[in-house]
């Protein structure tokens, strides 16, 4: 229909409008900041609610234009960018009230807002496109402008995560982007469409094809944090905790995950990937990603470390799902890819919280702090739980769901692997839970406690409702996981889609 | 009627987090005893209606399809843990605990009530997981209530092995639900008969709802627990959370008419029975020397269990003797848990303390399987259960006997430390009503149980008559009276005989998780760390991609910088696909 012909771009405009129009405000002018920011980010939640009832009644979304020759940049939405589509655009929201509350005062906000919008921007691009050039670009955009984010504090530690951080995902890039080369040197300029539209090169190309995935893989491998792609993550997380909450739950490693999916479901197609023999080693990766980074966790005593750590195997899961033949494990996979983030942006709320409150940094300095700001670390235990998978938080639902297709598809062995991953999520989160409400607080620790105390909430409204909006998300996506409207549910919807052809 | 048992569960969740918002505690404290009265009132209704008709409700948005209904076996279950919560709670409110810890302690009884009576309603996997695994943590809370450093030792053994035995059921659960149809626990455990993993998962469910119940050696858990926690939560422990397990195992594991089957969760009943008495007898706290009676008890339902899997058993006699010897035993150790608290109570009152005494001496005799008591019942009901001329037939005679014989110096010791006032960790506790019900209970055993089953629908065919019973006690008399005199060393001596070769065990392998192995891989990791550092710089990576990221370094300066670059790599890409393109 030709009237819904500019809505994905328009899902583009509401965030890089934004970014433009902050970047040209003085820093003082905080309060038309506050405005640009919140109507984009409200504008875009419900312009994502009216895509999903687009789609619901069959309707196409799509937008294409020109770039060289044949090539064309696509925007479109199908079932699998809507998932992302909503899980970015409320969790934008939800953070941009995050960041706003966190950033109060403190320098160069507004190169920081105008960052943060594009870095949005960049990854409505990444779900919205339609074909792997435009996924390219925008997944490029996204390296770029996540970077000043990442050092925004300026320090020399911060520094120095940023270089890491751009060696790491530019070089992924470039793989990624060989790979797409080669796509096209071999296929000419193929969509993303359910069910791939490799498959006529199984058998000539054989090789030509498990060379590309093999690029492309290690080039989204980066941005996932498979090991050893992992190292730039836990360097990261000095950035301020918006920015973490936003880059482990939602824009960055999301993008890497997200691509995973559609090289695999999309480009290649999940009946041929599985015919090239190339889903097992990825399999493999994951796992030993998932396990080694859950060892890892054990042993961080900065907290936002841990949770790195912890987001480095949480990842896994969605590439393992992936990489699981059959649609159980692809559903769990697409519910994971919601779930995660909400549960993890929930705990990097937290941690943030705990940091800006009661300077708060350590795995050890959370002694009895649960009574202290007993909101933020009751979301911070729904998180933990949900983490670890314990009912009815979400993060039981995607486990079961992946442990049900590892069973389908007879991989006992990573059945085994997601228990143990369990016990390790466990064996790291319960000590914090656990000494948050359970220890009493040393006498330095509870001098803190009495030092700042709010006339009403525990810490700034700004701060606490987010972080209470991403707990309650967390726990409803667990309670009404079986309703046809929560991340299940679509997934279900989408899975159902990609199998059917 | 299935949509208020549901309700009933979630609420006392629901009252539980408002007890601790401190303008309702009040309000809380006032009902929270009560809070079980609904769901006990409503497994009462649902028993007289219907006419055993058995109906389910689904809830097809709640998690993952919520199945709730009540089938006779649940509602045995139902009735039995809303009954000893209700006990335990208003009993929980006579005993002594600071205001801040009666604050706790009702959010993590609560919350532990809610997951356990939860379990009891769910017809599917998900949701009897869900419910299993909020008991397992609210117990926690439970038994960390004193916060002394050996109560948390104990709660994190507690929640480790719990934590484990979750996981194990639910790798189980989930290896069958992959091959079944749906997610009732009737199709898991259908398929666990067909999928080809299926002996896995049988197994693993087991193991994994066998830590809960107490399967040797995954039991160190209990005597530690029961110990640390509070008198009221020891009496839901054991009266109540050992069935949940037991619950489990009776939905998931279908009878799969298989010997071998058969013959190990026999053993494995078998070893549970007299590792508890041997363990117990040496034991010098009353309420240890309880807890390890539990786990030796719950081996006589593991060996029911057993009968389930033989080859041709009679499903009904083997479901009786489960569920009457659940419900013998829950009400039986409730009463003297807590009546341990009243004895400490009452040390200064030397008229009532032989009163107490006589009481828990009279619980007692109902665990030996006295004749006229519920335990003499339920141990023919054991006896009956099984395939004619199959394995459980074969053996049971002297196996219970023998049983019978270590249950009756095991209870005999435990009186005597009860004499003693060997109770130190029994808390002093006033709750005579609550107590008083329970020990009516006992009392009225012998035929308040074959009453209730019956009018549960669980029909126990034959009924054994009490001449049976007075038969099957003799040679255990004669027995215990020579076991007795064998083991006087014990009874004389003031004894302080604790060998608990778990806990050297364990200190072990706590030594070797919590401290040995962290510091092994940091070492490792370290070294490993150090060596790609040092293979980094000769290969002069850290220093190339220093030098080449340079440039992008100073991006944060300006957005600019970063726009150029990202029109360079735009027009980079348009140059390759430009030249590229045919």
């Amino acid at each position: 229909m030709s009237w819904s012909f500019p809505v994905p771009l328009l899902l583009l405009i509401t965030s890089f409008v934004p970014a433009l129009l902050i970047i040209m405000l003085k820093e003082e002018q905080k309060l038309a900041r506050t405005v640009a920011n919140l109507t984009g980010a409200i504008l875009k939640v419900a312009l994502v609610a009216y895509v999903a009832y687009g789609v619901r009644l069959g309707e196409k979304f799509e937008a294409r234009f020109p770039l060289i020759s044949d090539l064309e940049m696509v925007l479109r939405v199908d079932d699998i960018s809507l998932l992302f589509l909503a899980l970015s655009s409320i969790l934008w929201l939800v953070t941009t009230v995050y960041a706003i509350g966190y950033l109060e005062g403190s320098p160069n906000r507004s190169r920081f807002f105008c960052f943060f919008s594009l870095c949005v921007t960049a990854t409505m691009g990444i779900s919205l496109s339609g074909n792997l050039i435009t996924f390219l670009i925008f997944y490029e955009m996204l390296s770029l402008v996540t970077y000043p984010l990442i050092v925004h504090r300026g320090t020399e530690k911060s520094l120095r995560a940023g270089r890491i951080y751009l060696a790491y995902t530019l070089a992924g890039g470039t793989l990624l982007m060989m790979g797409t080369a080669w796509v096209y040197v071999l296929a000419g300029p193929v969509d993303f469409t359910a069910g791939g539209s490799l498959h006529p090169f199984v058998e000539g190309d054989r090789g030509s094809l498990v060379a590309i995935f093999a690029l492309m893989m290690i080039g989204l491998g980066v941005k996932t944090a498979l090991v050893p792609l992992h190292g730039w993550l836990p360097e990261a997380m000095v950035a301020p905790a918006p920015v973490s909450a936003l880059l482990h739950a939602v824009a960055v490693v999301k993008a890497g995950a997200f691509g995973i999916i559609r090289v695999v479901y999309d480009v290649f197609g999940a009946e041929t990937s599985d015919r090239l023999g190339v889903l097992a080693p990825l399999a493999a990766l994951a796992s030993f990603t998932i396990l080694y980074a859950s060892v890892r966790a054990l042993y961080q005593t900065d907290l936002k470390r841990r949770l790195a750590y912890s987001t480095i195997g949480q990842l896994s899961y969605i590439v393992l799902g992936t990489s699981i033949a059959g649609p159980i494990g692809t559903l769990g996979a697409l519910t994971h890819l919601v779930h995660q983030g909400v549960m993890k942006i929930t705990l990097f709320f937290c941690a943030g919280n705990l940091a800006e409150e009661l300077g708060i940094s350590r795995v050890d300095q959370l002694d009895g702090v649960g009574w202290r700001m007993p909101l933020t670390m009751a979301a911070f235990t729904i998180g933990a739980f949900g983490m670890i998978g314990l009912p009815p938080v979400a993060g039981f639902v995607s486990k079961w769901y992946l442990g049900m297709g590892a069973a389908a598809a007879e991989d006992y062995f990573f059945v085994l692997v997601l228990i143990l991953s369990s016990l390790l999520n466990a064996a790291y989160f319960l000590p914090l839970v656990h000494a948050a409400w359970f220890k009493s607080p040393s006498p330095e620790l509870s001098a803190r406690f009495e030092a700042r105390t709010h006339a009403r909430w525990e810490i700034s409204l700004l701060l606490l409702a987010p972080t209470m909006t991403t707990a309650a998300f967390s726990l409803l996506a667990g309670l009404f996981a079986a309703s046809p409207y929560s991340p299940l549910g679509l997934a279900r919807m989408i899975t159902r889609g990609a199998y059917l052809q | 009627m299935n949509a208020l048992l549901l309700l009933s569960s979630a609420m006392a969740f629901s009252l539980a987090a408002l007890g601790l918002w401190r303008p309702a505690e009040p309000f809380v404290q006032r009902i929270y005893p009560w809070v079980p009265a609904p769901a006990l009132l409503l497994g009462w209704i649902s028993s007289r209606q219907a006419g055993g008709a058995e109906s389910v409700t689904r809830f097809p948005d709640l998690l993952l399809g919520v199945t709730v209904g009540l089938d006779d076996v649940g509602r045995a279950f139902l009735i039995l843990t809303a009954a000893i919560w209700l006990l335990a709670g208003l009993y929980s409110r006579r005993s002594s605990m600071s205001e801040g810890q009666r604050r706790l302690f009702r959010f993590y009884f609560l919350a532990t009530y809610s997951g356990t009576v939860g379990l009891t309603i769910a017809q599917d996997a998900p949701t009897f997981y869900a419910a299993y695994a909020l008991m397992t943590i609210g117990g926690y809370g439970l038994v960390i209530q004193t916060r002394t450093q050996a109560a948390m030792i104990a709660g994190r053994v507690y929640i480790v092995v719990g934590l484990i035995g979750e996981m194990l059921a639910l790798a189980g659960i989930i290896l069958a639900a992959s091959g079944s149809t749906g997610f009732s626990t009737r199709e898991i455990a259908s398929s666990l008969r067909t999928s080809p993993s299926g002996a896995w998962g049988f197994w693993l469910i087991f193991i994994g709802f066998g830590t809960k119940v107490g399967l040797v050696p995954l039991h160190f858990w209990i005597p530690r627990s029961y110990y640390w926690a509070p008198l009221p939560a020891v009496a839901v422990f054991s009266g109540a959370m050992t069935k949940a397990g037991i619950l489990g195992w009776l939905r998931f594991l279908p009878p799969t008419e298989s010997l071998s089957d058969s013959a190990v969760i026999l053993g494995a009943g078998a070893l549970m029975a007299f590792y508890g008495v041997f363990f117990g007898l040496v034991q010098t706290q009353a309420k240890t020397a309880l807890a390890f009676s539990s786990l030796s008890q719950m081996g006589y339902p593991t060996m029911a269990l057993a009968t389930l899997m033989e080859p041709g058993a009679a499903l009904e006699r083997s479901t009786a003797a489960i569920v009457g010897y659940s419900l013998h035993h829950g009400i039986t150790k409730v009463a003297l848990f807590l009546g341990l608290g009243l004895l400490v109570q009452s040390r200064a009152r030397p008229r009532v303390r032989p009163f107490v005494i006589a009481a828990l001496a009279f619980c007692s005799l109902a665990l030996i399987g006295f004749p006229w008591t519920s335990g003499a019942y339920a141990k023919a009901l054991l006896k009956n259960a099984g395939a004619a001329g199959g394995l459980w037939q074969t053996v049971a005679s002297p196996l219970m006997t023998l049983g019978s014989i270590g249950t009756t110096l095991l209870m005999f010791r435990f009186l005597l430390l009860c004499v003693r006032g060997d109770h130190s960790q029994a808390q002093p506790a006033r709750g005579w009503i609550s107590w008083g019900l329970s020990f009516a209970g006992v009392l009225l055993g012998a035929w308040l149980l074959p009453l209730s089953l019956s009018l549960l629908g669980i029909e126990a065919r034959p009924r054994p008559s009490s001449t049976e019973s007075l038969h099957m006690y003799i040679p255990v008399f004669f027995g215990s009276l020579l076991a007795a005199a064998l083991t006087h060393r014990i009874w004389i001596k003031r004894s302080h005989l604790t060998p608990r070769p778990f806990d050297t065990i364990l200190q072990g392998v706590y030594k070797a998780v919590w401290e040995d192995f962290p510091r092994d891989m940091n070492q490792l990791t370290t070294v490993v760390a150090e060596r790609l550092v040092q293979i980094r710089r000769r290969l002069g990576i850290g220093r190339r991609a220093q030098r080449a990221v340079e440039a992008a370094r100073r991006l944060h300066t300006s957005w600019a910088l970063g726009c150029a670059l990202f029109m360079a790599i735009g027009a980079l890409l348009w140059a390759f696909f430009a030249g590229g393109a045919p």
